[in-house]
């Protein structure tokens, strides 16, 4: 469905991404995990077009769009971002189905649309009418879920999905991204440095570092591994080949 | 026992600090650059503020982190780098106080972090770091405005009492900041021991307190125990070492020096195994050692050598808290300025007007296929009708207060002002047909030009810097919508055909404040006030205030969309996005204004 290959990005003199090599399959859920500032979330922006690699091949279902062509694919892509991302000036149902307002649909039949994606991320239909500030955090990594899947998209991107989320919450989202992509069968790429998204989310894993993927591999895997950096980062170890001052 | 390891004696880095305090009757700060020198920066600042050090120095932001956990939010913790670019959140963040080292840095720390506490570094002839003469006379009496926390310099040559350029730097010292009241430092462990005359306010020892020269009486801090691999025999003329480095002049004997690190390490003297190790260079210069040459004994030994790279001569006695440390992974840490030949002044100069030419030539450009930009969206579909009719209303209606008061106040003002300026040449009876033509021709469309700049460049530009900085335009993108399209296009046509309405509401609100000012308060008669108002304007002068109207609408949302777009990151990219934004729809509005006076009405 989706592979990489040598992608490079620099930015000013620092180097962000030197060389990654990716393939997930079609319904394949890939986990990127990485330390902070590793270009795990670079990597999700050139994939999806918002950034324009150096070098490098991107091909998504056999088109190559590295350079261009990815407004026509972008119909079939999802977001989740990092901190939901709402539009502050529209009401919740308006942003989640941000996509469609201008498709000719009615607005009543698309708010209804809207309480159906709602509900399947666990938000009432009161929600609909609130504005995003209304909301806690964990709310709104619903909406933000609840849109990234309203347009039912074939792959779907989710950045740190539970960051600044307390654990019972995280492990909510988790869930639900989970059943969702499954259901869906959509292919999902997610990036985290939380361990735990990592095991309900994941099919395949990546380990970047230093800008190249230091392993990759199935779940199973990752805890036969004897990588370095990976058991560093499984491990939250001060003491590795990965440094702590970054 | 294959691997060295070093002992940390906490307790004798405290009675050094202590010591090099007792010197002088002033302050004493502690330096723990280098990460401590090697020897644990969070570790050693902890100790030091135990003891009661309340300054601590460090050599870049990044290590101010560790410093500040260890040290606790009062102490000040100065980095000497002064505000490099990118540094700003950690300084604020981490409340460090950057010793400011150049014009740049000035400008940069005070546009970045008004209010926050700093420091000056003037250059007294080592040409490391800090301000020289021309740079100091440009900004000196600036910043002392904003009371720097110190004014410091550092002594190039002070390990040597006696040398010339000691009392040199003292008097270029005292040259450039006799007179300023802010705390002056200019010493350093060697300044301490040179005397009172060093002293100032602040010393800063740094070397010292891990043991080294020149402080002779320092108590021994580091000891550092490796195993001995092998002994070897050295003839007279045998070589050792990467490249040769050392060959010996006469054949191995007791008490030789180690022979791979004399050229780093110097002098180094052995006793029965043990291997003493004076320390004369500094700390964040020890050598990444992957093996010694010892040819100090002829006899096999079966203790690991220690090697005490401080002063003093024994490896015992060390009663103190010890810590454990890995110090040969420690990195150097090197930040010296860069050299440059001597013309760099005049470099440097041309090299700050050449920046400052390009950045302005850049944003011109970058303004201007923002402009190309909008225009290509606004004539291809779709177009956001609801995004527009919000910005209508926006812009338009929910201006009308601030217009009209606007309007109305200066209209009423001008008529005071012609009235009492006109009887100075019996021409008080022109006052209806001088407000009529101030406030059409040119105080409506630039005062309200400027309110709106105020009121609606500022508030698109926080929004749309506010959205790039968490993500929303990233993800309008993913949701198949073009930010030009969705954001700029409706704001700038919306202010672009709204300007002239609320630019012909504030022509006849300011008639009607000078109409108000002029009957009640003046003595005009109502009715031919009236007339002379309409008998006296052109059409030109109408169609010229609405046109007006539409450019400084459309500069002023455009800027705010640029402006927006373009925003850096956090809080203080949208800090500082807004007030770029209406600075330059407020230039920008003047600009057009005169331009356009000229178009209009030049005969």
């Amino acid at each position: 469905m989706i592979t990489l290959s040598g992608i490079t990005k620099t930015f000013g003199y620092n180097a962000v991404l030197r060389g990654v090599d990716l393939h997930v399959d079609k319904g394949q859920s890939l986990v990127v995990i990485g330390g902070s500032g590793t270009g795990k979330s670079v990597l999700i922006k050139c994939i999806i077009g918002l950034i324009t690699p150096d070098a490098g091949q991107i091909i998504i279902d056999g088109q190559d769009v590295t350079r261009s062509g990815h407004d026509k694919l972008l119909h079939r892509f999802g977001m989740l971002f990092q901190a939901s991302a709402l539009f502050d000036s529209l009401p919740v149902w308006e942003n989640v189905c941000f996509r469609m307002l201008r498709s000719g649909q009615s607005r009543g039949d698309l708010r209804d649309l809207a309480a159906e994606k709602l509900r399947r991320v666990g938000l009432g239909p009161d929600v609909a009418d609130k504005f995003p500030a209304e909301l806690s955090g964990g709310m709104q990594k619903r909406v933000g879920l609840a849109r990234a899947i309203a347009a039912d998209p074939e792959i779907i991107f989710f950045d740190e999905p539970t960051a600044g989320l307390d654990p019972i919450l995280a492990g909510v989202i988790n869930d639900l991204i989970r059943e969702i992509t499954t259901e869906m069968g959509a292919t999902a790429i997610t990036i985290t440095h939380d361990m735990s998204s990592v095991h309900a989310i994941a099919d395949q894993v990546a380990m970047i570092h230093d800008g190249v993927v230091q392993w990759h591999g199935n779940i199973g895997a990752l805890d036969q591994t004897d990588d370095a950096h990976v058991l560093q980062f499984i491990t939250g170890s001060a003491t590795g080949p990965i440094p702590t001052l970054r | 026992m294959s691997t060295g390891h070093i002992t940390i004696d906490l307790d004798a880095i405290i009675a050094n600090w202590r010591a090099l305090d007792k010197m002088t009757s002033v302050e004493t700060a502690a330096v723990v650059k280098a990460d401590g020198y090697g020897l644990g920066a969070a570790t050693v600042a902890k100790a030091l503020a135990k003891a009661g050090a309340r300054r601590f120095f460090v050599a870049v932001a990044e290590e101010g982190g560790a410093v500040r956990n260890a040290v606790g939010p009062g102490p000040e913790v100065s980095v000497f780098a002064g505000h490099m670019r990118g540094d700003t959140d950690t300084i604020g963040d981490l409340g460090l106080t950057p010793i400011l080292n150049s014009l740049e840095q000035v400008t940069r720390h005070f546009d970045a972090l008004p209010g926050h506490p700093f420091g000056i570094q003037l250059d007294t002839g080592m040409n490391r770091l800090g301000m020289e003469w021309d740079e100091w006379a440009a900004v000196a009496e600036i910043a002392l405005a904003q009371r720097p926390t110190v004014v410091m310099s550092h002594l190039a040559c002070a390990d040597e009492p006696d040398h010339p350029m000691n009392a040199y730097q003292l008097d270029v010292f005292h040259k450039m900041t006799d007179g300023i009241t802010v705390p002056r430092s200019l010493a350093a462990t060697g300044g301490i021991l040179l005397g009172k005359d060093y002293h100032f306010d602040l010393c800063r020892p740094g070397i010292g307190l891990y043991g080294g020269l020149p402080f002779t009486k320092a108590r021994p801090v580091v000891q550092m125990d490796l195993p001995v691999v092998q002994i070897r025999h050295l003839d007279a003329g045998e070589v050792v070492g990467y490249a040769n480095s050392w060959q010996a002049t006469r054949p191995s004997r007791d008490r030789d020096p180690i022979s791979g690190l004399r050229r780093r390490l110097d002098p180094v003297d052995v006793r029965q195994g043990h291997a003493i190790l004076r320390q004369r260079t500094r700390a964040t210069y020890w050598p990444r050692v992957d093996g010694l040459t010892d040819r100090g004994c002829d006899r096999p030994q079966r203790r690991p050598a220690c090697v005490d790279p401080a002063w003093g001569s024994t490896n015992s006695g060390s009663t103190g808290r010890r810590v454990r440390h890995n110090w040969l992974r420690n990195p150097d840490v090197t930040w010296w300025a860069l050299y440059t030949p001597d013309t760099r002044r005049m470099k440097r100069l041309l090299a700050m007007i050449g920046a400052a030419t390009l950045g302005g030539f850049t944003t011109v450009g970058r303004i201007a296929l923002f402009t190309a930009s909008t225009f290509r969206h606004l004539a291809t579909q779709p177009f956001y009708g609801r995004e527009f009719g919000q910005a209508l209303f926006q812009i338009g209606f929910l201006s009308l207060p601030v217009v009209g008061l606007t309007a109305l106040f200066t209209g009423g003002a001008l008529a005071l002002q012609i009235y009492s300026g006109g009887a100075r040449f019996s021409a008080e009876a022109v006052v209806p047909q001088i407000v009529a033509i101030g406030m059409v021709r040119e105080l409506g469309p630039v005062l309200v030009g400027l309110m709106i700049a105020a009121r609606v460049t500022s508030s698109i530009a926080a929004e749309i810097a506010t959205m790039k900085v968490t993500e929303q335009i990233d993800a309008l993108v993913t949701l198949s919508t073009h930010p030009m399209k969705y954001l700029t296009v409706p704001r700038v046509l919306a202010a672009t055909l709204v300007m002239p309405a609320l630019v012909g509401v504030g022509d006849i609100i300011g008639i009607l404040g000078g109409y108000i000012v002029g009957t009640e308060r003046l003595g005009f008669n109502a009715a031919s006030y009236l007339q002379n108002t309409v008998d006296f304007l052109e059409q030109r002068d109408v169609i010229s205030s609405l046109v007006k109207g539409a450019v400084f609408g459309f500069i002023a949302a455009l800027m705010g969309c640029y402006y927006g777009m373009a925003a850096g990151r956090g809080a203080s990219g949208v800090g500082a996005a807004t007030k770029g934004a209406v600075v330059a729809a407020a230039v920008l509005i003047l600009v057009a204004n005169l331009i356009l006076t000229e178009a209009f009405f030049s005969i």
